[in-house]
């Protein structure tokens, strides 16, 4: 049946895939398995080995690992059309993270022998693969500037910017995905009470409001010069 | 000795460590045909972040590091690159820009390889794909654990964790010594931390008797006790 979300699942295998025949995109989307989780519920967890490809529907997960004092610390947070599990299957190894659900995702799982199938078919494949990597690796490694060369403060600010920037503003204009102080915490690395902190620091200077954990950027200028700029 | 690479890949010992060490006669020779050896001086620049390249490079013999410029221009230095390593080749794959710069640390003799010529090996050969997907997934998992790093260790820890790391990648030298020259000022961009730290704790290191430093070059003098400052355990 060629209802909307068939549509847009094909658009997501698409834009994952990219430059390959509408029959293989096809054949893409017939093996792939439609999976919901509930928020808290954990899609792979690091050291398990991932036998595919997980694309985000919709909903919001997060990708992290644990320091060696337990900590968490997020590295990645996805959204529709992001995808995660091919390092494990090009590797043929372990998983180096764990990925939790925040909001209710509904995924696509693409089986690793679907991905090699084509990959085979169309070596022009591996363009579209090595971007998304390509793109995540560049994340990564802003993300680790940050951590190197700026204070927490400028991380949470940029942290906010980055929210608004991936998942957009609710029609009040408060960013659609609200997170709890202690992911914004593992998002940032720092304590929740300095996140408590900081967000009341902000408001007070009116960069941004708060309203019950909901947040809205008010002066994006001001909350760009308090990332101190972006990397 | 001549460090300069041969014009002929199926001469070259480097290869073996390279993504090209699967490639068959044939896809060899037309390599050679194609290629070009450069040489960069120690300090110079091989691709600017933000910069589309031509082509790739495969280092015959040198080191560089990959960089990139944080707040007010201070240098971050991502990781390094040795012998047989390739550099550019997801800037030129992915279609994107270069999103880091790249420099010779060391007098450094490369091969330049035509943006087309890899684009064929690739279609050509899907071992080496593979193999391009691997190192690029490497990188991957390499970014990740350097985040996980910067979050959770100290400075003292990152800095015995970085040393062992690079006597792993670059060998010892006749006299045991890190086979890599680095300013104090590189290895605090490495580890995300002021020089004065990195001084600092160089010294502590070096009475505690775990390394010694001759100038630049530095000795690991203790690994295991090294290891166990750094919280290190693979």
């Amino acid at each position: 049946m060629q209802d909307v979300s068939y549509q847009i699942g094909q658009l997501i295998i698409k834009q994952n895939f990219g430059n390959i025949s509408e029959s293989m995109i096809a054949a893409i989307h017939k093996d792939a398995q439609l999976r919901t989780y509930n928020a808290k519920s954990t899609i792979l967890s690091e050291g398990s080995k991932s036998k595919g490809v997980y694309i985000l529907l919709n909903g919001v997960a997060k990708a992290f690992t644990y320091a060696e004092n337990g900590k968490e610390v997020i590295l990645s947070l996805y959204g529709t059309g992001d995808s995660f599990g091919l390092k494990s299957v090009i590797e043929d190894g372990n998983f180096d993270k764990t990925v939790e659900v925040i909001e209710k995702a509904e995924v696509y799982f693409i089986p690793q022998e679907t991905i090699y199938t084509v990959l085979k078919k169309h070596p022009s494949m591996l363009y579209s693969l090595l971007k998304k990597i390509d793109v995540g690796i560049g994340n990564l490694h802003n993300q680790a500037i940050a951590l190197a060369q700026k204070s927490a403060d400028e991380r949470l600010a940029q942290a906010l910017l980055m929210l608004r920037n991936k998942f957009g503003l609710d029609y009040e204009g408060y960013l659609l995905l609200n997170l709890s102080a202690a992911n914004l915490a593992a998002l940032v690395n720092t304590t929740r009470s300095s996140i408590y902190k900081f967000i009341k620091l902000f408001e007070d200077l009116g960069v941004i409001e708060n309203n019950n954990g909901r947040i809205k950027i008010c002066k994006e200028k001001q909350l760009l010069k308090s990332a101190g700029g972006l990397v | 000795m001549n460090e300069s690479a041969p014009h002929i890949c199926e001469m070259c010992n480097t290869r073996k460590l390279s993504a090209f060490s699967e490639l068959g006669k044939e896809e060899l020779s037309d390599l050679s045909e194609h290629k070009a050896c450069v040489f960069f001086k120690k300090g110079q620049i091989i691709m600017h972040e933000g910069s589309r390249p031509t082509g790739v490079y495969c280092i015959h013999h040198g080191k560089a590091k990959f960089y990139k410029l944080g707040q007010e221009g201070k240098e971050q230095i991502i990781r390094f690159a040795k012998d047989g390593d390739l550099l550019g080749y997801r800037s030129i794959l992915s279609g994107e820009a270069v999103s880091v710069s790249i420099a010779a640390l060391e007098d450094t003799h490369a091969c330049f390889l035509p943006k087309a010529m890899l684009f064929e090996v690739i279609e050509n050969n899907p071992k080496f794909s593979l193999n391009i997907m691997k190192m690029a997934c490497h990188e991957l998992g390499e970014a990740g654990k350097l985040i996980t790093n910067l979050a959770q260790k100290s400075v003292t820890e990152r800095l015995a964790e970085m040393l062992l790391i690079l006597k792993e990648t670059f060998g010892e030298d006749a006299d045991g010594n890190i086979d890599i020259s680095l300013t104090r000022e590189e290895l605090a961009s490495m580890v995300g931390t002021a020089t004065e730290s990195v001084i600092r704790l160089l010294s502590k290191f070096k009475e505690d008797e775990l390394i010694s430093i001759k100038g630049r070059k530095i000795k690991v003098e203790n690994p295991v006790k090294l290891a166990r400052v750094g919280n290190v355990f693979d």
